[in-house]
């Protein structure tokens, strides 16, 4: 079996050799590869006199014009600063390649939703980084150390660039050779290294049984040294199967081991149909339901993790420790388990989503203990993701977490950051490149550094949820989101907090199939098109609104449930009293006094009766680059 | 033991039904119409495949709801034991009552059998004559509860009846029912703080007041049960401080469940804010921290996210109950807490499977450890019941939870095969008569094997569950059907006949609508759907998971083919792990067995391996009126 993987490694291998030998620097030749106009969002542009409400595409350009694009660094090959602390005066960080794909998928997101073209050159370049350092054997190598030494290079890592970057860009420009990229990328997540000095590992993955793994937290130079993190002591050997979930410095070891590769095979098989690394999936899946990589829960054996109830931890999705990792791991098994359709897995995943929700304040979009962007970010994209798989109605989990958590972890307010760094009008090109990142927040408050990851995961979980919105299919708009949105089909308008309104302009639709949300009640919502009265079909807690005309205005009122209610938070240790209207978060007491830090959910404004509005230019982008 | 509770000012609203000792609140005569308790609707024969039906179900649990009855009482058998020669019944319990008029005129929509309905009029008669002049339902003997003693939560679950009732024949008198027992579920709860509760399973007596002036509010005593005795100490009347404690071991099902959902019935009907007050105090009770788990994992507070322990179906209905009150009272803190508890107690089970076990942590509250290996039907049904109602709600959607309950484990545990009751009974031909009362009765079983004893409980919830899951097959408004459900049904507007899980075949015969919108399940990989309009290939449009089919005349037939993937998956249910063989949502074989010959083995699917349906012939009861979910 083994033997298989490695012949079909080989011979792919080999062809692309033999296929792309005539490229000088890499199997893929930059300068084909990158074509300016084709990465500029494609859409037009409206005008619209719409509520001066939460807009994503509006968040959306704020980072793109800042963090997204301006902390990587052009004088050390576009790698961005890992943190940039603005507490009392500027700190920077060091520099981190960890997350750089991720940033060349979250940018053409953030296009996509703003439409902005701002730092092209960037973007640009920073992929001519990744594809010169891509090796003929289909592996990214760092280009200088930074949190891994130049010249490694990590499986996990590799299988990352395959979904977020390299497809990303497939579906902008639809270049063929992305998708050769993604062959061969993923075709060397099985690998064979000759025996030498450092070589422990000359077979990749590691099989053991019917499982594999890649050691966590370990690169590789070209000869298959390994080479482990510089990110602290680790409790990992190199080279072992980890034991515990734990296990490593970042103790998220089902994440280091699966999560990329794992993503790729699904994502290739999505595109192409290339089933020649499912064998290997399939693997590390077994290895990633292990009881150890799960909460180890009241008792305990290599065999079952098993809680007080009597509930063993890895059938059911229970996991403790990183919860980031966690969370991101389930993203791409979900991935993994709608695309070979696994029906097992996919009910693990639903129900490690519930745990996070039973283990949150959920209305206040406040899961676990708070916490870094990476964390809100990925958790809206399950959930996202899970609705699109049938596995549930999340549109309300997303809706608080965007309203509430996403947008306050986004450092979109110069002011506020001039203020905690010392109001030195110096400091301002410095913190503009970090404007519109993203941070790390407990309940009721964030701190003061912009973290390089974050800031590549705050757009993405935008994206997800702008993504979500509104659809279309062959004439039906699904509205699933009470969210500002221009689209080719229809426009959605919400007056939320302030007024009980959405209006939606239709442009293409004839079938305008809306999502009300759970907190509010179907026979309290007022209805009409064009100012005309109707009575729209319902279909469980959708309204349906048919035979509708290009240029029709539906408009839905209602008033929204206003309430105090009290949460304990952990991160906190008392209870908070939430003041919400709907689902967003107008107020929280008591407050942390801090100086330190950056309150959150200072929303006075919000508590108005009458939305302000505005005449704005949003675009309407005509090429939706799917969820990857 | 007895204390006299001295009420309260703030309950007078509520007195106002209360009438002078002596006089008659209700008469049975003027609500009981024979004539309109038959279900309405028509019949019309199909060709079917021979696969799931729950009218075929439904028509097995009116047989043991109308038959399995003390003529003499007119009360329903608590139990039914066919494990033993000759087979034993329990006690005919007239608090059994209420569900059971609650249910029969679901199961009647269902299949459209009029059955029996004297039995069920004269059923009704007899709780409507308990009824007193200030509105409690008083006990007629001493049979579990002390004679002319009130239980608030048979007083709710009969307010609930009455409402079932009402929809039935629209007669407003039912209301008016109806506002009587909620007058009295006010004035006797005891307010603590800014909370109301009843004491743990006892029943109320009250005092009369002076001649033409009825009963002083809140004037009476209360008394316990002589059903058993509370496991964990308890005194009553005090305050529960344990959800523990009890007989039953579910204090706020035992208490207050059954009042909210009577007090949020009547506001459905007449808006009534006192009622909702009321209901809101009694969930503060229900709220308590000690009422649910300290903490769960992470620290959150159980109380604040539905984490609980001990019995699964108390706890699930009164998740319903505060799910309820949250859609009546807009509260999205009530709605979040009941789906979070919904989230909880699906993790402890196996979803897929429709497993739940009757007991979270059993030993830690001095019960039998083994009543966590053990599904108790009445909880599965709970739990579907819960997820239909958050489905609607737009608490997130269940429906493939709902398919797998109905078509696995609440199927399986009920009996609906009379040689195998009457092989368990001993084969005595002359228990047959016996037996045949009790065919589509329901109980509690294992993973594997179920034990032959019905419980009246698991039957009434099946029951209940059963309409719950019928409705939500399909729906119609305003010329749109909704289809959640791949299960047969014959409705006004559209019929549904599935061919699973033989094979992946859903045909849906249009009647009166003009567009139909159809839920996939998760199982189905949408890439494979195929869908076609009177036969001809159309292209499907999807709104999320839903397939739309748009500009549908009466007659056309859109038929639906996609692949039913057989997969076999390992679980670990109490203290051992199965292999469960699936076809889509369908379990088609479960091992290791338990091959206790004390026991009747389920699972015995052997048929359903085959990929052809088979088909037959078929009268199906269109219903016209069809009852709402109460």
């Amino acid at each position: 079996m083994i033997k298989r993987i490695a012949l079909a490694s080989l011979a792919i291998v080999l062809g692309f050799c033999l296929v792309l030998s005539a490229t000088a620097a890499g199997p893929f030749d930059p300068d084909k590869m990158i074509n300016l106009e084709k990465m500029k969002p494609k859409g037009t542009w409206e005008e619209v006199s719409w509520p001066d409400t939460l807009d994503l595409s509006d968040r959306a350009r704020i980072a793109l014009e800042g963090a997204l694009t301006l902390n990587p660094d052009p004088a050390h090959h576009y790698i961005y600063a890992a943190g940039f602390g603005f507490q009392g005066g500027l700190q920077p960080m060091g520099l981190e390649w960890f997350h750089s794909m991720s940033y060349l998928q979250s940018i053409p997101y953030a296009r996509t939703m703003s439409g902005s073209e701002a730092n092209m050159d960037a973007e640009a370049a920073m992929m001519r980084v990744h594809l010169e350092n891509l090796s003929e054997d289909g592996m990214l190598y760092w280009p200088e150390t930074a949190d891994e030494k130049q010249g490694t290079t990590s499986y996990q890592k590799n299988g990352f660039s395959v979904f977020t970057m390299v497809l990303t860009w497939y579906e902008r420009d639809k270049n063929p050779a992305w998708l050769d990229m993604a062959r061969l990328m993923t075709a060397n997540l099985v690998h064979d290294y000759p025996p030498g000095p450092g070589v422990m590992v000359p077979h990749l993955p590691v099989i053991v049984e019917d499982r594999a793994y890649y050691p966590p937290e370990c690169t590789f130079d070209r000869k298959g040294v390994v080479l482990t993190s510089g990110r602290g002591t680790s409790n990992y050997q190199p080279g072992e199967e980890p034991k515990e979930d734990r296990s490593g410095v970042e103790q998220a070891a089902r994440w280091y081991v699966t999560t990329g590769p794992i993503g790729a095979v699904a994502a290739l098989y999505r595109y192409t149909g290339d089933t020649s690394r499912l064998e290997l999936a399939q693997r590390l899946v077994r290895f990633a339901l292990k009881p150890s990589m799960w909460y180890l829960g009241s008792t305990y054996t290599p065999q079952a993790s098993i809680t007080e109830e009597g509930v063993p931890c890895n059938e059911h999705g229970m996991h403790q420790g990183h919860m980031t990792c966690n969370v991101h791991n389930m993203v791409y098994l979900l991935d993994y388990a709608v695309a070979f359709n696994d029906d097992y897995l996919k009910q693990i995943v639903r129900e490690g989503f519930d745990y996070f929700i039973n283990n949150s304040v959920k209305r206040m979009g406040y899961v676990f203990h708070g916490g870094e962007t990476d964390f809100t970010a990925y958790y809206m994209a399950l959930g996202v993701r899970l609705t699109d798989a049938g596995l549930g109605d999340c549109w309300d989990d997303i809706d608080s977490i965007v309203r509430n958590r996403l947008v306050e972890q986004q450092f979109s307010d110069l002011d506020v950051m001039r203020k905690f760094a010392g109001n030195n009008p110096q400091n301002d090109p410095i913190l503009k490149r970090y404007l519109g990142g993203f941070g790390v927040a407990l309940g009721t408050t964030l701190w003061t550094t912009v973290f390089g990851s974050n800031s590549q995961s705050g757009p993405y979980g935008m994206y997800h949820a702008w993504h979500a919105i509104t659809r279309f299919d062959h004439g039906v708009a699904t509205v699933n989101l009470f969210l500002n949105r221009v689209s080719p089909w229809m426009n959605v308008a919400s007056w939320l907090p302030y007024e009980g309104k959405v209006e939606l302009t239709n442009k293409q639709a004839h079938t305008a199939d809306v999502r009300i949300p759970g907190w509010l009640e179907l026979e309290d919502v007022k209805t009409s098109i064009n100012g005309l009265p109707v009575e729209p079909s319902r279909a469980g807690h959708h309204l349906i609104f048919r035979k509708l005309k290009p240029g029709d205005i539906i408009r839905l009122e209602f008033d929204q449930p206003e309430s105090i209610d009290q949460y304990f938070v952990p991160s906190n240790q008392r209870k908070l009293a939430i003041h919400l209207r709907g689902s967003t978060v107008l107020d929280l007491s008591p407050r942390d006094h801090d100086p330190t830090v950056i309150p959150m959910m200072l929303r006075d404004h919000m508590k108005a009766n009458k939305a302000p509005m505005h005449t704005v230019r949003r675009f309407s982008s005509e090429n939706i680059l799917p969820l990857q | 033991m007895f204390r006299f509770i001295h009420s309260i000012i703030l309950v007078a609203g509520l007195m106002g039904p209360i009438l002078p000792a002596g006089a008659e609140p209700i008469d049975p005569a003027k609500l009981i119409d024979p004539g309109k308790m038959k279900p309405q609707g028509s019949w019309q024969e199909v060709t079917w495949p021979a696969t799931l039906d729950l009218a075929e179900r439904a028509e097995l649990s009116l047989n043991v709801l109308t038959q399995a009855i003390d003529a003499t009482s007119d009360s329903v058998y608590s139990s039914f034991d066919f494990g033993r020669n000759p087979p034993a019944l329990g006690t005919a319990s007239w608090f059994l009552n209420p569900r059971n008029l609650y249910v029969l005129p679901y199961l009647r929509t269902i299949c459209g059998k009029d059955d029996r309905l004297d039995a069920e009029a004269k059923m009704m008669k007899k709780m409507l004559l308990q009824i007193d002049a200030a509105g409690l339902v008083t006990s007629p003997d001493d049979t579990g509860w002390p004679r002319g003693t009130s239980v608030p939560l048979y007083n709710g679950q009969l307010a609930l009846a009455m409402l079932t009732w009402h929809e039935r024949d629209k007669n407003p008198a039912w209301l008016n029912g109806v506002d009587l027992i909620s007058s009295g579920l006010g004035w006797t709860s005891i307010d603590v703080d800014d909370r109301a509760y009843y004491p743990l399973e006892c029943g109320f007596k009250r005092i009369p007041g002076p001649p033409g002036m009825g009963a002083l509010p809140g004037a009476g005593t209360w008394h316990p049960t002589t059903i058993g005795n509370s496991i964990l100490p308890y005194a009553p009347p005090a305050e529960p401080d344990s959800d523990q404690q009890g007989y039953e071991g579910c204090a706020k099902y035992m208490t207050v469940s059954g009042p909210i959902e009577a007090l949020v019935g009547k506001n459905r009907y007449k808006r009534d804010a006192m009622a909702l007050d009321r209901a809101m105090r009694l969930a503060r009770f229900s709220l308590k921290p000690g009422m649910w788990q300290p903490l769960n994992s992470l620290a959150y507070p159980g109380n604040e996210h539905g984490v609980f322990a001990g019995q699964l179906t108390g706890n699930v209905h009164v998740l319903r109950a505060l799910l309820e009150l949250g859609i009546a009272k807009r509260s999205a803190y009530l709605k979040q807490f009941a789906r979070e508890g919904y989230m909880y107690a699906t993790r402890n089970g196996i979803a897929r499977m429709g497993w739940y076990p009757a007991w979270i942590m059993p030993e830690k509250f001095q019960r039998p450890k083994n009543l966590h290996g053990i599904s108790d039907n009445g909880g599965v049904a709970a739990m579907l019941m819960l997820a239909v109602k958050l489905s609607d709600a737009g608490m997130d959607d269940y429906w493939d939870h709902v398919d797998a309950i109905v078509r696995n484990q609440l199927i399986e545990q009920q009996f609906t095969d009379l040689s195998a009751m009457r092989m368990m009974a001993g084969g005595d031909p002359k228990d047959d008569a016996l037996l045949e009362r009790f065919v589509g009765g329901c109980g509690a079983g294992e993973p594997t094997a179920i034990k032959p004893e019905i419980s009246a409980s698991a039957s009434l919830s099946t029951a209940a569950a059963f309409y719950y899951a019928w409705h939500g097959i399909t729906r119609f408004d305003h010329g749109l059907a909704q289809v959640n459900l791949f299960l047969n049904r014959a409705s006004p507007w559209m019929d549904v006949e599935s061919y699973l899980p033989f094979e992946g075949k859903v045909i849906l015969r249009n009647k009166q609508a003009e567009a139909v919108r159809v839920r996939i399940p998760l199982w189905v990989d949408i890439k494979d759907l195929k869908v076609m309009l009177n036969g001809k290939p159309i292209q499907a449009i999807q709104p999320g998971r839903c397939v739309m089919v748009e500009e549908i005349k009466n007659g056309d037939v859109i038929e639906l083919n996609f692949i039913v993937r057989e997969r076999t998956d390992k679980y670990f249910i109490h203290d051992k792990t199965y292999t469960i063989q699936y076809r889509g949502s369908t379990v088609v074989d479960i091992s290791p067995r338990n091959i206790d010959p004390q026991l009747i083995p389920m699972y015995q699917r052997d048929a359903m391996q085959g990929t052809k349906a088979p088909m037959q012939m078929v009268k199906r009861f269109v219903a016209t009126n069809l009852l709402p979910l109460q």
